[in-house]
């Protein structure tokens, strides 16, 4: 791989590490499984040769497939995508919703409202960049959205956090 | 955006560690752990299919050549002297007198 594209890799990796992790880890629910994933797509980028010209797309995708095959595996969730600190689970100067909540409640989500939601929310992609990421229809990605919003505002609120 | 949005993205989101750092930093530092780019080894398969092409083809022909060769028919130039001259340029008129002249045998071994 030239120089110039193992630089393309850099600096879409520093640019992007909180995003891909938090994408990784709220398909694994496993840390370290999430950073072997990322670790490897990296890899496989390398043995590549060469930078693919839609790289954010290309690495999303890469680390997905990764992820649902460490999960296959493992079949076990034990790690939160949200930082869970002692000072977050305060009620005084706690954030709006607990992490552990969420993260439970998100849970209780299907994979395809899950992930849309993560990727929406936090990974700014627009719902024409998930239906092609995940090869369907936008119609389909903006009902798992609003289905998936939907069920976790009737959990938050049906719950006193 | 709504209420919910924002509050969900205001939460604080797990970071990834020290060591995947590192690792990434390794992986996109090395260059000679780094397995060959795929065009080199493209290259390399082409040269091979190409040299046992050739041989492949260099077999056939010798094959070919060898056995176009033993296709051929051997002549072989007798000068004939003698009675065996004589019988040959001036057949007898009738065929009754001699027996049918037939030479038969097999090629001499060099």
């Amino acid at each position: 791989m030239s120089a110039k594209d193992k630089e393309t890799l850099r600096a879409f990796y520093v640019g992007s590490r909180q995003q891909l992790y938090t994408y990784a880890v709220s398909i694994t629910g496993n840390r370290e499984s999430a950073e072997d994933a990322i670790h490897s797509v990296f890899e496989q980028l390398l043995r590549m040769g060469h930078s693919p010209a839609d790289l954010r797309p290309y690495v999303f995708r890469s680390i997905r497939n990764k992820a649902l095959d460490c999960l296959r595996r493992t079949q076990t969730r034990t790690d939160s995508m949200f930082e869970v600190t002692a000072a977050s689970q305060q009620s005084e100067s706690s954030p709006p919703f607990r992490p552990d909540e969420v993260e439970r409640f998100l849970q209780t989500l299907s994979l395809d409202e899950r992930e849309t939601i993560i990727l929406k929310i936090y990974n700014n992609f627009t719902f024409q960049e998930i239906a092609n990421l995940r090869q369907v229809h936008l119609s389909t990605v903006a009902s798992w959205y609003r289905r998936g919003l939907d069920e976790l505002r009737a959990l938050l609120n049906k719950e006193p956090l | 955006m709504n209420d919910l949005e924002q509050k969900l993205r205001n939460m604080s989101l797990a970071s990834p560690s020290a060591d995947l750092d590192r690792r990434m930093n390794d992986t996109l530092e090395s260059e000679g752990a780094a397995p060959e780019p795929p065009f080199r080894l493209g290259q390399r398969w082409r040269f091979l299919v190409l040299a046992a092409s050739g041989v492949a083809a260099m077999f056939i022909l010798v094959q070919f050549v060898a056995r176009h060769r033993q296709q051929q028919p051997t002549v072989y130039r007798i000068e004939a002297t003698g009675r065996l001259r004589q019988l040959l340029l001036e057949p007898p008129s009738s065929g009754d007198s001699h027996a049918p002249f037939t030479v038969s045998g097999s090629t001499p071994r060099s």
